[in-house]
């Protein structure tokens, strides 16, 4: 009764309460910080990969043994009262990019990190200055330069041995590519719309970034000037497969694009429309292209036509893109089943990997070995790509 | 039951969210605040019905004390003396609370909505994909744009305006609600709660995304011209009295009082002289569009000995 009462005296007030306990309870807090999920980039005899706590780890390929590891801090920030939180992992979605002995890494927190056999190098932007945009895409090396996007829309091309700014642009909310000098670059916001999430793929003297603004870019790469620009109907976060002149990608409005590099002309367009967006890139092989969808289908549309030759289902989204192993196209979920398409026949038939937790990042083939990062658990799976056996799994968080 | 929760309360709401904010200009600040306006409106009934039993509850509340005193030997007179009071007056003692509960999972579902939309990581967008419908103009709008007036929807407001609008309005919406009492174990437990809901809000606005301190600000405005269109101001207005004593001095003739106390010992009064009948105490409400409610008790009316 005395509840009764007091709840009757109290009742907004306890509507509060109730409701800030139930959603600390129900853990509907706000989206739990950046994960990441590197795929692992292998070079020279050896695996380099971030763990989701933002380890960076140089391991060998047969045993999963490591060589040497770094970690990913994020610098502490100081908040409102002046007081300093702990320094927390940074999260990297990227591959990272390796040079010789030098490791790049594109981390969330808006800082490209450069490591030394474990020891960090150096770092843009310079370690007090302001982060730039959160990286998502992997960093990529050429020219002498390495390039990379941001979530602020920022494209940046920086000296490759010196980390020093060659140019950097920035895509503006009505979709101009704008050139940023030190001053410009200071006051650079985005609208939250032209996010470059998209890997930059470099071709010659180009460089194509895909924004989530709907958009694929064509800029010079040793300028940042843009050439062209081809827009889709939604936003786009898988960057460009360039084949001879076209460059082949998917967009959010749940069509597949071919564009001719040389003019930003439509080629294609596909006929038919996925039930779900175009997350991640496709594969081309064999004049068809593979494109998985996040309804769980791959679209295989004939590369010079567009037309559509195949549909399969293969029961989960696919956020990842296809690796070609012989003759097969291998395909992994994002709940980590993992298929392949004869290439001849376009069947798929599911091999029997043992894999737990979710796929986000990248495939890496190294010859019939196939590596899988997986999210909860965070680990890496080494699997041999024609039976599905797996021959590893190396678990990254917890060691 | 997560899938059976995401599909019939979180789907729905993140889905109506992107369509208005492709209707109203591409802003998904204008749309937390429009699906905040039109969830308020579809449950004003049951808002009304909360707010009306809680304003009973409290009106009743001498009443419950002096029984509480006169049977706190006999607790289960007390229960039934209770019970027969309530019957009486026409209360069901849940009342306050069934509309509560009923409004509860609405606003969860509006609160994970918004929570999904704001998430900026790759994961997070992963994760909307599969919220959306098959409607094309729902997969095109992703991602909405986070710029609202001076703030990034996805990142907690920096300028500490919009923490301090949140915990505001909540201590404007918590002062109404709070009753006057001169138990002062139930003032300070009052008091408590009248600082305790502005400072924690207040506190989350500052660490949260923006976007769902706009949701809070927005819904507790709401909540206040609710309240003050049935209930009036409440307690936030403090009550004046005007002593019309002979000889007093024109400095002292409008004196402010303690209102809560002033009304608590008047309604006793008037209680105890009417042998048990319900007084209103109008504290600072609008008169009724009938004429019925009494206005405030003022100058010699007040009984209360207290004259400045």
């Amino acid at each position: 009764m005395s509840f009764l009462k007091y709840a009757g005296k109290r009742a907004l007030a306890f509507s509060g309460l109730l409701l800030m306990l139930a959603v600390m309870a129900a853990g509907c807090a706000p989206n739990p910080p950046a994960g990441g999920g590197s795929a692992p980039a292998i070079s020279g005899g050896t695996i380099y990969i971030v763990s989701q706590r933002g380890e960076l780890m140089a391991m060998k390929p047969e045993t999963g043994e490591r060589t040497w590891s770094a970690a990913l801090q994020q610098p502490a920030q100081r908040n409102l009262f002046g007081c300093a939180a702990a320094p927390s992992p940074a999260a990297v979605y990227g591959t990272p990019a390796v040079a010789g002995e030098l490791v790049y890494v594109g981390g969330y927190d808006g800082r490209l990190r450069v490591y030394n056999n474990g020891l960090e190098q150096a770092r843009y932007p310079a370690e007090g200055a302001a982060p730039v945009g959160g990286i998502v895409g992997s960093p990529v090396l050429g020219r002498g330069n390495i390039y990379f996007g941001t979530s602020r829309g920022e494209v940046f091309a920086l000296e490759a041995a010196t980390l020093a700014r060659k140019w950097q642009a920035g895509i503006a909310g009505n979709g101009e590519v704008v050139a940023l000098d030190v001053t410009s670059a200071r006051g650079w916001q985005s609208d939250g719309r032209s996010r470059v999430w998209a890997t930059p793929v470099l071709a010659d003297d180009t460089i194509y970034v895909a924004s989530m603004n709907g958009r694929l870019y064509a800029l010079n790469a040793d300028t940042g000037a843009e050439k062209w620009r081809f827009a889709t109907g939604g936003a786009v976060t898988s960057p460009p497969v360039i084949t001879g002149d076209t460059a082949y990608f998917g967009s959010f409005d749940r069509y597949f694009y071919a564009v001719n590099t040389s003019t930003g002309q439509q080629v294609w367009k596909s006929s038919i429309q996925a039930i779900r967006w175009f997350w991640s890139p496709p594969l081309i092989a064999g004049g068809a292209v593979y494109a998985g969808a996040m309804d769980g289908k791959v679209y295989v549309f004939d590369a010079a036509t567009g037309a559509n030759l195949a549909t399969r289902d293969l029961g989960a989204p696919l956020v990842v893109a296809p690796v070609l192993s012989g003759d097969s196209v291998l395909f992994v979920t994002e709940t980590g089943r993992l298929w392949a398409l004869d290439a001849a026949s376009y069947q798929a038939r599911e091999l029997q990997a043992a894999i737990t937790g979710k796929v986000h990042a990248p495939l890496t083939l190294d010859d019939t070995v196939l590596y899988i990062h997986t999210r909860e658990p965070d680990s890496l799976y080494v699997v041999r790509a024609t039976t599905g056996v797996n021959i590893l799994s190396i678990p990254l968080s917890s060691r | 039951m997560g899938w059976l929760w995401d599909t019939i309360a979180v789907g729905p709401m993140v889905n109506i969210l992107i369509v208005l904010t492709q209707f109203l200009f591409g802003s998904f600040g204008l749309a937390i605040i429009a699906l905040t306006v039109i969830v308020n409106l579809l449950m004003y009934p049951l808002t009304k019905r909360q707010i009306n039993s809680t304003r009973a509850m409290q009106e009743m509340q001498p009443k419950l004390a002096e029984l509480q005193k006169k049977y706190a030997r006999d607790k289960q007179k007390l229960a039934q003396e209770q019970m027969r009071l309530y019957k009486e007056a026409g209360i069901n003692p849940a009342g306050c609370l069934v509309p509560m509960l009923v409004q509860m999972p609405i606003w969860f579902a509006l609160y994970q909505s918004i929570i999904r939309l704001l998430g900026d990581a790759p994961e997070s967008l992963i994760d909307l994909a599969r919220f959306l419908y098959s409607w094309p103009m729902l997969h095109t709008a992703i991602p909405l744009g986070s710029r609202f007036l001076w703030l990034n929807l996805a990142q907690p407001d920096a300028t500490l305006v919009l923490p301090l609008l949140v915990g505001g309005s909540m201590w404007v919406q918590q002062k109404m609600v709070t009753p006057p009492t001169t138990d002062p174990r139930q003032r300070q437990q009052s008091q408590m709660m009248l600082w305790m809901m502005p400072l924690m809000f207040g506190f989350f606005a500052l660490q949260f995304p923006s976007g769902l301190a706009l949701f809070w600000f927005v819904s507790t405005l709401i909540r206040i011209l609710m309240q003050y269109f049935m209930t009036g101001w409440g307690n936030l207005v403090p009550q004046r009295t005007r002593p019309v004593t002979a000889g007093k001095s024109p400095s002292a003739e409008l004196v402010r009082s303690d209102a809560g106390e002033v009304a608590k010992k008047e309604e006793k009064i008037a209680y105890e002289a009417s042998g048990g009948k319900r007084q209103d105490r109008g504290r600072g409400r609008p008169e009724s569009p009938g004429g019925t409610r009494r206005k405030p008790r003022r100058g010699g009316d007040n009984r209360s000995g207290r004259t400045g």
